[in-house]
């Protein structure tokens, strides 16, 4: 079990190793938190890699021109250079890309609350109408893969990474059949998230 | 088809049976609207219909479905999967190392 390192505290260790003994690849479902990349990076350097899978974004209407012209491009590098081991929904490889490093028994971290790329699953989050990435579903249902889900909160003044049981997934042959079967139960994951840290949730301005 | 059949890069020649069903697989998972004469072999797949990653996942789940074995890992490459006459290579040294002499079943 790896050492408790000051001022990153990890809880549920064992949920993600008894994960990873399935040999067939961890899905690592997070919401987006302030602390999420500070969990990433601690880890990794306790031998918990994780792919990560990104969108590229245009420059949002809300930065202004300096914002869009100079600041953006600074923002993108810096992220990326904080975490390289990534991938973007926008390539044609990116569920390849997933697909191995879960058969090779690694590690993929996917935003639960993204919606990203052209196909989307309806959902709810709280009630209010939210939208799921489809490809989300066909990871987990193509790749069998274990799920697992993670909540990272904090500050500078100390971080925690929880992780929870693995998910028990119904199977399915489609994706609508599967998303039907399984949908509720990754709703509430997010909100069991999003209400245990409210204050650490960074989409409660849609973007 | 013509008999100018695309070598593999690993120099073999796969057989014009497993590159139909592969080349049937693909249009059939994707649901695309074309014949199969619409695919020549040497054509790279993503040239014939625009594939997104989700398609690409689709496809390929759709092969191992087909030929009952999973994809290694070294092989889940845009590269390799666009590649028919590659492809098509790999299923059959696949399947000979399940069954050797066997051929590939319709």
């Amino acid at each position: 079990m790896p050492e408790h390192v000051q001022g990153v505290g990890l809880s549920g260790i064992e949920h993600l190793d008894r994960a990873r003994s399935t040999g067939k690849g961890v899905l690592v479902l997070t919401g987006h938190f302030y602390a999420l990349r500070v969990a990433r990076r601690h880890l990794a350097t306790l031998g918990y890699p994780m792919l990560t899978v990104r969108s590229r974004q245009a420059p949002d209407s809300r930065a202004g021109r300096l914002g869009r012209r100079l600041l953006h491009s600074q923002l993108a590098e810096l992220r990326c250079q904080t975490n390289q081991d990534a991938v973007y929904v926008q390539d044609p490889d990116c569920t390849l890309k997933i697909l191995k490093r879960l058969r090779s028994g690694g590690m993929v971290n996917i935003l639960l609350d993204s919606w990203q790329g052209a196909r989307t699953v309806e959902g709810s989050l709280f009630g209010a109408p939210y939208r799921f990435s489809a490809g989300l579903f066909d990871i987990i249902r193509l790749s069998g893969c274990a799920v697992i889900p993670m909540l990272s909160s904090g500050r500078s003044t100390g971080f925690h990474i929880a992780f929870s049981p693995m998910l028990v997934l119904v199977e399915a042959p489609t994706r609508d059949e599967f998303a039907s079967a399984n949908l509720r139960r990754l709703e509430h994951v997010l909100e069991n998230q999003i209400a245990a840290h409210p204050e650490e949730w960074t989409l409660w301005v849609p973007t | 088809m013509g008999s100018n059949l695309n070598a593999a890069p690993n120099g073999q020649t796969p057989s014009r049976a497993t590159m139909d069903r592969v080349r049937r697989v693909f249009i059939e998972s994707l649901r695309l609207n074309i014949g199969e004469q619409d695919l020549p072999y040497e054509q790279k797949l993503d040239e014939v219909a625009g594939l997104d990653s989700i398609a690409v996942i689709e496809f390929v789940a759709a092969l191992e479905k087909e030929f009952s074995f999973e994809i290694e890992p070294e092989h889940l490459e845009l590269g390799f999967v666009r590649d028919l006459p590659q492809l098509a290579s790999y299923i059959e040294q696949r399947l000979a190392r399940v069954s050797p002499g066997a051929q590939p079943q319709e």
